[in-house]
């Protein structure tokens, strides 16, 4: 059997494990990613693609604001070729709608407490703006928020774009690989059994998605992570239509029209998922409530016809922020899962800050919001208990 | 249109969802048509949803507003004979049973083992549920992707048939039939009678293939034996040009058809053609079956899916996770079931509800001894032709699979050479093909690509492949309309329950949220 | 390509392109234009090539035209209706109310 040992064992392909995978590899470490589907087949791949800095928790800011800078440069980072099957599209603007007073006080508020943090990259439009940026647009809508550098890029491009890179760079990607055991050694290592063999690395990092608290669970860790089959409509295509990217405030609306020219809806929805199977059912019920909100918000949609679903897996904290973090039981360990359905664009960023951290050995103070530590407190350190 | 109540059986659990009806019957050919008789006979509450607005699945398609359109349509009714002519009293039959509710132009977008159907008609979408469902939504032409396939002027035989007998219309100009199966020589007798001669009858079956399949005839096939054997020799007889051993069909023009090539026992010929009409056989259509999570089988010899489904019907689940709990609701029966023709959709449709029947205890005329043995028999005899027309009728078309340069996904416009291409890169299945090449993407939904790249995926294979499994279905398996799902009706309470993700940040986080 | 078998009957009139054509109550959409040799019902979205129905059933989805403002429609499943307006649907289908261009 294949024995090899690494600095670094990631679980999950995703885009998260891929991008830090990358950045590790650059820098000579020898990491090995294993991956039980394949790279990016769930939440990664199976998303939006929306890149925005829009509505996002002030916390996240720094994070995604130097991620936007990583998506306008992609070519740097992955090459020119596959930048450019990514399909980045920045600067067509991200737009919250006000669709009622309610959702429009809250948007004056939010854009209030924005500018006192010194974050300026979103602005309150009134509707007359908002009408002209959105033809097509209900007479109801009452304003909204904006955020002009904004934009949306090709999910599943963009996963396989970071696999690829990863494995230039020298990362191993082991794919259809499960995890079978994971265990620390003594001394500080892991050691994780897997369907590629045996491999031993000083530090694993759990980008496992949907699945990471199950796989923190193994190791004793317990975090909150409800999963969920985040489910996207897809309609034929049409003739340019809408080239911001619409979301609600309150509504379950998430709306873009992709390059081919359909219109990809989402919401925030779930269908039903299996997380043991790795798989999940698209529940139309459910998606009515993201249908209507999309005609009521543009009428002359109504007739443009839904041709196919999707749904992804993935995982979503109490507080609606990732965990990216060292573990608080292990040595070697760090969780870096439950993006809540908004980690693509923070992916680049998340890749480059946790490879900066593990080099440097510390935690970089722009993680700090993302503690483990914030969840119930759990003792420390109990490495020796376990062995 | 009869509003149905809400059905309770005594002695029956509650269901802890109220029923529309006791069956729900998804197409209305003669297998759905059949079937909805039997079951609304025997006083159950039958719904019978169909994309037509009249009443007869594709064989009988508008067989009811041609009798009543007589005298102007005789001519049509003569050309299209008696197995067009056998339907009427069906049709009949199937209006004039109380306890069918017949929706017509309803397109079935979503169907669960559970029994719950999602249905569309005109603006309005819901979800229908029943004790049981009968799939009878019938067959496909085996798609068969040659160069130029896709041009202005070539359609399938099934296509052109669809044109006399719903559309009154019969081709003209440099006409050419392709291809092989019983279709193609029915149609071509039928156009005879019309006065429509085509320049060719181009065969890819041979002489050959009708010797092999020889021993595969049953006394019971006879009839459609000697009915094959007519058309023929009435098509010769009318001096229709005809050749066997067609190969390496072509359709050539700029905007559309201009000239058809082929070769003849190993001659090129060329010539030029307005309509070229094309067959190579029928398939289950698996959609609703495989979106309901029932099992298929792959069938290496026929090169196409069908459901895994007991004799009387039953299907069963695939391995692995469902939507839905609780036992499997649905039957397949008809050509959506087995390829087999009116007569066997007839008897099939019969079969299966009487097991349906059996089931929900509504037998309520004890049968006379051996009379449930009665529709078994009439399901083998009048499938007793199908071994030899599936052995004389080889895959034609379709046999080889299409070079690079030949589209197969119709809809994105995909190349056999790109999803070559992709198969050669390491992609193992239907679904990451589909996702990198966006075959089976279009609005057809991989109704016209998916067995061909099942093939391409085969071809590839170092080992002998497994049963193919095609292109993940999730609903809507047709397109809705966005405003009509808007306003979907008929939810289920507990499905319908909102799972959503809460990431709305705060306001204001740490500050007023009235500042 | 096509020619009516007997009279045809076409009592109402629907407009293509803007064009009036005689139609038969009862018959769909497809009918009417094949009858009426309507070159292509549609072009790709991806290279623009004309197609004409090619199955008759609604597997295809070659029939795709707008109707009444509505694209991407089948027009084998589509019944006619007097006074209805049909267009090509050139490319991808048009949203009436609210184009960017």
């Amino acid at each position: 059997m294949d024995r090899r040992s690494d600095d670094v064992l990631i679980i999950g392909g995703g885009l998260q494990g891929c991008a830090i995978a990358m950045f590790l590899a650059r820098t000579g470490w020898q990491v090995t990613v294993i991956e039980k589907n394949l790279a990016g087949r769930h939440a990664s791949g199976v998303n939006a693609g929306g890149l925005r800095l829009l509505m996002r928790d002030a916390r996240e800011y720094p994070l995604s604001l130097r991620a936007m800078e990583m998506w306008d440069n992609l070519a740097d980072l992955v090459g020119e070729a596959t930048s450019e099957a990514c399909e980045v599209r920045l600067g067509t603007s991200q737009i919250a709608l006000a669709m009622d007073t309610a959702e429009l006080e809250w948007a004056r508020a939010r854009n209030q407490d924005m500018l006192r943090r010194g974050i300026y990259s979103e602005e309150l439009i009134d509707a007359e703006e908002l009408h002209r940026l959105l033809p097509g647009l209900a007479n109801s809508a009452l304003g909204g928020l904006i955020s002009r550098r904004d934009g949306h890029a090709n999910p599943a491009n963009a996963a396989r774009a970071f696999r690829d890179a990863a494995e230039a760079a020298g990362a191993r990607i082991l794919e259809h690989c499960v995890l079978r055991e994971l265990k620390p050694k003594a001394g500080g290592s892991w050691r994780a059994d897997t369907d590629a063999g045996l491999i031993e690395a000083e530090r694993v990092i759990n980008c496992a998605g949907a699945w990471g608290a199950d796989v923190a669970a193994r190791l004793g860790e317990t975090l909150p992570i409800k999963v969920l089959a985040l489910t996207m409509m897809v309609t034929a295509r049409v003739k340019p239509f809408v080239t911001p990217v619409v979301i609600g405030i309150d509504q379950p609306l998430s709306f873009k029209q992709s390059v081919v020219g359909s219109l990809v809806i989402g919401g925030g929805i779930s269908g039903k998922p299996c997380l043991e199977e790795g798989t999940s059912f698209t529940v139309m019920d459910r998606m009515a409530s993201s249908a209507a909100a999309t005609v009521s918000a543009f009428p002359a949609l109504a007739g443009v016809p839904i041709l196919r679903t999707w749904t992804g897996l993935e995982g979503a904290t109490p507080d609606g922020i990732p965990i990216i973090s060292p573990s608080a039981q292990h040595h070697g360990l760090w969780h870096v899962f439950g993006f809540c359905g908004h980690g693509f664009q923070l992916a680049p960023a998340v890749g480059e800050i946790v490879a900066q951290s593990l080099i440097d050995g510390l935690v970089d103070p722009r993680l700090a919001p993302f503690s483990v530590d914030r969840f119930a407190p759990q003792p420390k350190l109990v490495d020796e208990a376990l062995q | 249109m009869n509003i149905p109540t809400k059905p309770m059986l005594s002695g029956e659990r509650q269901d802890a969802l109220a029923v529309d009806a006791d069956v729900i019957v998804i197409g209305a050919g003669p297998a759905g048509m059949s079937a909805a008789i039997e079951l609304a006979s025997a006083g159950c509450q039958v719904i019978v949803l169909d994309l037509q607005p009249t009443p007869g699945g594709q064989i009988f398609r508008a067989l009811q507003s041609n009798l009543e359109a007589r005298p102007s349509t005789d001519s049509l009714l003569a050309a299209l004979g008696s197995a067009y002519n056998a339907g009427r009293t069906l049709i009949q039959q199937f209006r004039a049973t109380a306890g069918i509710d017949y929706r017509p132009e309803t397109t079935v977008w979503d169907l669960r083992a559970d029994g719950t159907v999602g249905w569309l008609k005109g603006e309005m979408a819901g979800y229908l549920r029943a004790r049981h469902v009968v799939v009878a939504n019938g067959a496909m032409e085996r798609p068969t992707p040659f160069p130029g396939w896709t041009l202005p002027g070539v359609m399938t035989a099934g296509a052109v048939q669809t044109l006399i007998k719903a559309g009154r219309l019969q081709p003209e100009g440099q006409i050419v039939l392709a291809g092989t199966g019983p279709l193609i020589f029915l149609l071509a007798d039928q156009l005879r009678r019309l006065g429509v001669r085509p320049a060719l009858i181009a065969r890819t079956d041979r002489f050959r293939d009708k010797i092999f399949a020889l021993p595969h005839i049953r006394p019971a096939g006879i009839p459609a034996l000697l009915k094959g054997l007519g058309w023929l020799a009435r098509l010769r007889l009318a001096g229709i040009p005809m050749r066997s051993r067609v190969t390496e069909l072509k359709a050539q023009g700029r905007d559309r058809l201009e000239t058809v090539s082929l070769t003849v026992a190993g001659r090129g010929m060329e010539l030029s053609c307005d309509l070229l009409v094309v067959h190579d056989g029928i398939i289950p259509a698996i959609e609703l079956a495989h979106c309901a999570g029932l099992a298929l089988e792959w069938r290496e010899s026929d090169a196409s899916w069908r459901p895994k489904t007991s004799q009387d019907g039953k299907a069963q689940m695939a391995a692995g996770p469902a939507l839905t709990s609780g036992p499997c609701r649905i039957r397949i029966s008809g050509d959506a079931r087995q390829i087999g023709g009116a007569d066997a959709a007839v008897a099939h449709g019969r079969h299966a509800a009487k097991a349906i029947l059996a089931e929900l205890g509504r037998a309520s005329v004890r049968p006379p001894v051996g009379a449930a043995d009665q529709t078994a028999t009439d399901v083998q005899r009048t499938m007793a032709a199908r071994p030899f027309i599936d052995a004389a009728f080889p895959l034609g078309l379709a046999a080889q699979l299409p070079d690079d340069t030949t589209i197969v996904c119709r809809c994105e416009e995909i190349t056999a050479g790109s999803l070559r291409t992709s198969i050669h890169g390491g992609a193992t299945d239907m679904n990451l093909i589909r996702g990198v090449t966006r075959c089976g993407m279009g609005p057809c939904q991989g109704r016209s690509c998916a067995v061909t790249l099942a093939r391409l995926l085969g071809e590839a294979a170092t080992r002998t492949p497994a049963s193919p499994a095609p292109f993940r279905a999730r609903p809507p398996l047709r397109p809705l309309p966005l405003g009509a799902l808007a306003k979907l009706s008929g939810l289920d309470p507990e499905l319908a329950e909102v799972v959503s993700l809460e990431d709305k940040p705060e306001a204001a986080l740490g500050g007023d949220t009235n500042g | 390509m096509f020619t009516p078998i007997g009279s045809a009957e076409a009592t109402i009139t629907i407009f293509l392109d803007g064009r009036p054509i005689p139609a038969r109550a009862g018959e769909t959409i497809a009918a009417c234009l094949m009858r009426a040799a309507a070159p292509y019902f549609r072009t790709t979205p991806v290279t623009s090539s004309p197609r004409l129905p090619f199955c008759m059933i609604g597997h295809c989805f070659d029939c795709l035209i707008e109707i009444d403002g509505v694209g991407s429609r089948q027009a084998c499943l589509s019944q006619v209706c007097d006074g209805m307006r049909v267009r090509t649907q050139e490319g991808p289908a048009a949203i009436v109310g609210g184009q960017t261009q």
